[in-house]
């Protein structure tokens, strides 16, 4: 009797509670429809867009990054400051320092005397831009490149400053760039990895690079970077192992795959799926990546354009001709990194040096997928971690003089992809602070996304209760870097 | 009571009205009573509610006298309240009509329409049940009233294309390329309407200022002319933009979106060149601020092609995909298809054919280094949509070149590294769509890349070629052995990464001559220590530098040996015998060929079961400043053939390095007069205390040792 009161008393029994709660679910699909996303499924409000296919129209479809791991000076590369070489020696003022905290190297430095480049600018080109002796092969694709000069970052030291290029974090626990981009726009070439890593080092004081660096972090596997060593197998564990042909290896991935199927039937894990299509994936690239490896069925011209050193398995050039190919085929993002920038010390005769490993092949690139008909759909990036200091670490001579590291501006280029030629930004004269355009590393990983066609608010990971981004909760598109 | 004082009120209120339109044109009306007429748009609300539920309660109930009777009273209240906030609402809206900027045809409309609401609901309020028709026709009209009040209402305060704007076609920005702009039209007047028009029109204009025409521009409002052509910095238009936030005059007023300061230059600039209607931005200097501001705007923001076509199944996309031929959307949303093949051993005409079932979707063909013939291009060409091809390496001669040319959307075409010839090229002349042709690394020769710069409207890329540049140097050989010590004899084997190079070689120590040294063949025997130069030279090329390597002959191995004080625990490699492995080590110390010591002295016994002739130890050292890595100190060889009664054969103090010194590798060699011995002790010492000019002053040095020749 009570229950019956109690309906009553709400008005409501089971049938009259159904029939409204389909008024209720009928309001609910009106609803749904002002919100597309809602009922489709895959949790996208929840993780962004789906991931494996580009947010809008992509400019971009690759990526070439040049890491010139160290920092290379932009005051001996790309920003002309004059200024400084009239100023030799004198002090640098504390209202253009204005605080900036220093590195443990020079903060026990009794005094900052700046010092100008060794070598000497020209301007180039129809943009006009500045770019010094040391890089002749560069200034002659100027047209091509943009070069922004006001470059920013957080971190002063260059493991935590390279984490935060390429994870959009200090602490090393995030995953990189390539391997973001990998999980937001899926591989092209399913016989190659999307992201591959190559290594090289100049004679320049060098820093470490790490595979945290190329990590895919919470990120699946099948993201992680690549890393292809210069010996004569290029992706270790590749080759058949002797007494093994190709047949036997084949029958071999049947069977496997036989009992892995077996066991998802079982389980139904999609892991395992997974694992299935990377011995699948292993299989394919033991005859893609002899074929892309082999550098020596490149013609001469090629040869030339690149230097001689492109023959020579470990060099930049030598990297820069695999990045080329790789890139070609499909590989959406390429990392190289170059060691040996970290000029504290000697800095006129160490850079020299390694602007000459670099030179010849980074412009050689360019010139390569553009008569390729390529370079509009490869985006290449060339650049240090941050910038150097605009006074002189250590005893300064005429010759010879030292900088320490700079967060607050440095030079990086880019070209290609739907990235719009030209010189962006600008520093004072003193090439100490930013005063136009700044380029935050998170705005420009956002660009960079947006070249490739990603929304960087949209490509989110959720991991351990928290969504995360390659531009952690930072970084606007700068519009202007696109064409 | 509270009833009878609304009736009241309500007459009180129209006879207000009344006098209040009598008496429009001289109404004068005070700050604090401003204040109440810009309250109207809150109020408004509440007639329209009160009114249209009113009306539909009566239409409710006017078939049942029944309900009627029981509703009635509250319908009534309903009427007078709404008829009563209606009222009010009018007087306040006419009070706020008299402040600057409301004329025009629109306010008209919204004023008699809303005083039309009130009077129309106070005569239904008292009369509605004379008669039924009364009150249907009566509230019909209220309602029309109602909502073209709030119509007209709405359209004085958002615009008058508010409404409709998302489904009016114009809506959409139109751009327009740079070379056709005209400064005033597509550069100023959009900032004008969408920053400047919502108060200065012809329903609005605040200040007497309209901007709709440029006739209304040129005439400028109540303060003066808009702008003084050619000087912007005197103009009132860029004065009140410049005016701090907080000052009265400033434009656009506080809370309307303010211009960005590329729209306030791009508005200095055109009157600064005259404020002209006509002229066009190509008229121009390329240097011209307004020429640059206009590039960054008119550019349009996506530059993505508008695809008209429908998107194909994701069934049938998926069954077109396998791993040698990919294809996938362009972007999310996308109806159009991009293709990438793979593999040339997995391509042949019938995987081309296969993608005709989405021939519309396919924009982009990207088959560089396929072996696709001639032939191929009839398939391609059906797909209608291609906006490039990418044909590198591909087999084609160029002789059907002419089917590309009735794809209408064909922009790019990459045809590098093929064998295509000018003949074959000019045929692309007939296509409207193409830009881009990729050409290098064809047969074509400098004449015919004369022939192709003739072609206007495509752009043929040359590429690289290395005519006439000037030459580059090779780079030295290498060599490669593994290692540069030996027990007997040593085979040298040196190679060069060119094809094609030759390698000429000294192994006295002598420079290299391109004539007159030898030239490297196969491989070099060779059976005492020695220096090997050697050079590579090709046509073409500028000689190589000099490669230079130091190869080290090491007679005896120890049939034992031990060390009397250990080694530092990290660097132990092998123990002793990493020292006659004849390995050497490069810069990595922990890579398990150097033994390191620091503190401690090293103190090494080998024995021989026979006598050796020994006439020189040589100890191989590294040498890195920076990383605290000194040569010993002093090296003392011992020597007999009891180990309990050696004699001190030699003992040496090297050089030590200087701040700046590089890194290498050092033999450092102890020559004495030559002696049958079964046993040798060599004692090194490191540095005890590293020199004040290093930054570990004061420290113990280390030294590595990785190899020990005994001759």
């Amino acid at each position: 009797m009570d229950k019956e009161l109690l309906e009553h008393g709400l008005n409501m029994n089971r049938r009259k509670f159904l029939s409204r709660l389909s008024l209720g679910l009928g309001s609910v699909a009106l609803g749904s429809l002002l919100i597309p996303d809602l009922l489709s499924g895959s949790g996208a409000e929840e993780m962004g867009f789906p991931p494996g296919i580009p947010h809008f129209a992509p400019k971009a479809k690759r990526v070439i990054y040049l890491f010139q791991n160290g920092a290379p000076s932009q005051l001996e590369s790309f920003d002309y400051k004059p200024m400084l070489r009239q100023m030799m020696g004198q002090e640098l003022p504390a209202s253009i320092r204005n605080g900036q905290r220093l590195t443990g190297m020079t903060a026990g430095q009794a005094s900052f005397p700046l010092v100008g480049s060794f070598y000497d600018f020209k301007q180039y080109g129809q943009s006009r831009a500045w770019v010094s002796d040391l890089f002749p092969y560069t200034a002659k694709v100027v047209d091509d490149i943009c070069i922004i000069r006001s470059m920013h970052t957080e971190a002063i030291n260059h493991d935590p400053a390279l984490t935060f290029f390429q994870t959009g974090a200090q602490q090393g626990n995030r995953p990189s760039m390539g391997a973001w981009l990998s999980y937001g726009l899926g591989s092209e070439n399913k016989n190659l990895p999307a992201f591959c890593v190559l290594l090289s080092r100049g004679k320049g004081n060098g820093q470490g690079v790490y595979s945290k660096l190329w990590t895919n972090g919470f990120l699946d596997s099948i993201h992680q970077g690549v890393q292809f060593s210069s010996g004569e197998s290029p992706v270790l564990y590749l080759n058949d192992p002797a007494g093994m042909d190709s047949t036997g290896r084949r029958k071999m991935l049947d069977k496997l795959a036989e009992l892995n199927n077996l066991s998802y039937s079982e389980f139904g894990d999609p892991e395992i799926n997974t694992k299935i299509q990377q011995y699948e994936m292993a299989y394919r690239m033991q005859t893609a990546v002899p074929e892309i490896t082999d550098l020596s069925k490149e013609p001469d011209d090629i040869i030339k354009l690149y230097g001689p050193n492109c023959l020579v398995p470990g060099t930049f050039a030598s990297n820069c001709l695999l990045a080329r190919k790789l890139s070609e085929n499909g590989v959406r993002f390429v990392q190289l990194y170059h060691q040996g920038w970290d000029q504290h010390g000697n800095l006129p005769n160490e850079m020299a040096g390694q602007a000459k490993d670099v030179d010849q092949a980074s412009a050689a690139l360019i010139t390569d997928l553009k008569q390729r008909g390529l370079l509009d759909e490869t985006l290449v990036i060339w650049g240090g971690e941050f910038g150097r200091t605009n006074y002189s670490q250590g005893k300064m001579t005429a010759e010879n003089y030292g900088r320490d590291h700079h967060p607050r501006c440095f030079s990086v280029w880019m070209a290609g992809g739907g990235v719009k030629p030209g010189v962006y930004g600008e520093t004072d004269e003193f090439g100490y602070n930013i005063i136009k355009d700044p380029v935050h590393v998170h705005d420009f990983q956002a660009t960079v996304m947006n070249l490739l066609g990603l929304d960087h608010e949209k490509l989110i990971y959720k991991h351990l209760g928290r969504r995360y981004r390659l531009t952690d909760v930072a970084g606007t598109v700068i519009p202007n870097l696109i064409a | 009571m509270v009833k009878r004082l609304s009736e009241n009120l309500l007459i009180a209120a129209n006879i207000f009205i009344l006098f209040l339109l009598v008496f429009y044109q001289h109404l004068h009306v005070p700050a604090w009573l401003q204040v109440i007429g810009r309250m109207h748009p809150l109020l408004l609300h509440f007639p329209i509610v009160l009114l249209i539920l009113a009306l539909i309660l009566d239409l409710l109930t006017i078939r049942s006298e029944q309900l009627s009777a029981s509703l009635r009273p509250l319908i009534s209240h309903l009427w007078l309240a709404g008829a009563l906030t209606a009222a009010i609402t009018v007087i306040m809206g006419l009070f706020l009509s008299r402040e600057e900027g409301y004329t025009g045809d629109m306010l008209a409309w919204h004023k008699w329409s809303g005083i039309a609401v009130v009077w129309l609901s106070s005569l239904l309020y008292w009369y509605r049940y004379v008669r039924r028709s009364v009150m249907v026709t009566g509230s019909a009209l209220t309602l029309i009233s109602l909502a073209v009040a709030g119509h007209f209402g709405a359209n004085l305060t958002h615009g008058s294309d508010f409404l409709l704007a998302p489904v009016t076609p114009q809506y959409a920005k139109v751009t327009v390329p740079i070379e056709q702009a005209v400064i005033f039209e597509h550069l100023v007047k959009p900032i004008l309407e969408q920053k400047c028009m919502s108060c200065h029109n012809s329903t609005k204009a605040k200040g007497e200022l309209l901007m709709q025409t440029t006739a209304q521009i040129m005439k400028g409002g109540k303060s003066g002319p808009l702008f003084i052509a050619g000087n912007p910095m005197a103009s009132l238009m860029i004065e009140r933009l410049h005016l701090p936030m907080e000052d009265k005059k400033h434009m656009p007023p506080t809370g309307k979106t303010q211009l960005s300061l590329q729209e306030i230059e791009v508005l200095q600039h055109w009157i600064r060149l005259g404020g002209d209607f006509k002229k066009t931005v190509a008229s121009l200097k390329k240097e011209d601020s307004l020429y640059v501001l206009a590039a960054q705007l008119l550019k349009p923001a996506v530059t993505e092609d508008a695809f008209d076509f429908a998107a194909a199944s994701e069934e049938s996309i998926k069954k077109l995909n396998n791993n040698y031929r990919v294809v996938f959307p362009l972007s999310r949303n996308s109806p159009a298809l991009v293709v990438n093949f793979y593999s040339k051993e997995q391509y042949s005409p019938k995987a081309l054919e296969e993608l005709l079932p989405l021939k519309t979707q396919i924009v982009e063909l990207h088959m560089q280094k396929m072996p696709v013939k001639d032939e191929e291009l009839s398939i391609i060409k059906q797909f209608s949509n291609l906006r490039k091809i990418n044909l590198d390496f591909s087999a084609i001669t160029g002789s059907t070149l002419q089917e590309l040319t009735g794809l209408k959307h064909l922009r790019s075409l990459a045809l590098s590294g093929t064998g295509i010839s000018l003949q074959h090229l000019q045929k692309l002349k007939a296509s409207k769509s193409l830009e881009e042709v990729y050409c290098w690394n064809t047969p074509l020769t400098e004449k015919d890349w004369q022939q192709l710069a003739t072609i206007k409207n495509i752009r043929f890329e040359k590429g690289y070629d290395n005519h006439g540049q000037e030459p580059l140097k090779l780079n030295a050989p290498i060599v490669n052995n593994d290692n540069t010590i030996f027990q007997s004899k040593q085979t040298l084997a040196i190679t060069h990464p060119i094809k094609g190079v030759e390698i000429r070689y000294t192994l006295d120590g002598s420079e290299v001559d391109s004539l007159n040294s030898p030239v490297y063949k196969d491989s070099i025997i060779v059976d005492s220590s020695f220096t090997v130069k050697a050079k590579a030279f090709k046509v073409g090329w500028y000689g190589s530098d000099a490669l230079v390597a130091r190869f080290l002959k090491t007679t005896y191995k120890p049939d034992s040996a031990v060390l009397l004080k250990p080694a530092n625990e990290n660097y132990l490699a092998e123990g002793p015998k990493t020292f006659w492995d004849l390995q050497t080590g490069n810069f990595d110390i922990r890579s398990g060929k150097w033994v390191g010591f620091r503190v401690g002295e090293m103190e090494l016994l080998m024995m021989f079961n026979q006598p050796v002739n020994v006439h020189a130890i040589t100890l191989n050292t590294m040498r890195n400043v920076g990383a605290y890595i000194f040569p010993p100190t002093k090296v003392e060889i011992w020597g007999g053939t009891d180990p309990a009664k050696m004699q001190l054969l030699k003992k040496i103090q090297p050089v030590m390095p200087g701040k700046d010194d590089p890194n290498i590798m050092q033999g450092i060699t102890c020559e004495f007069p030559a002696k049958d011995i079964t046993c040798i002790k060599i004692v090194a010492a490191p540095l005890q205390k590293l020199p004040s000019w290093h930054n570990g002053k004061g420290k113990p040095a280390w030294i590595f040792i990785d190899e020990i020749l005994v001759n």
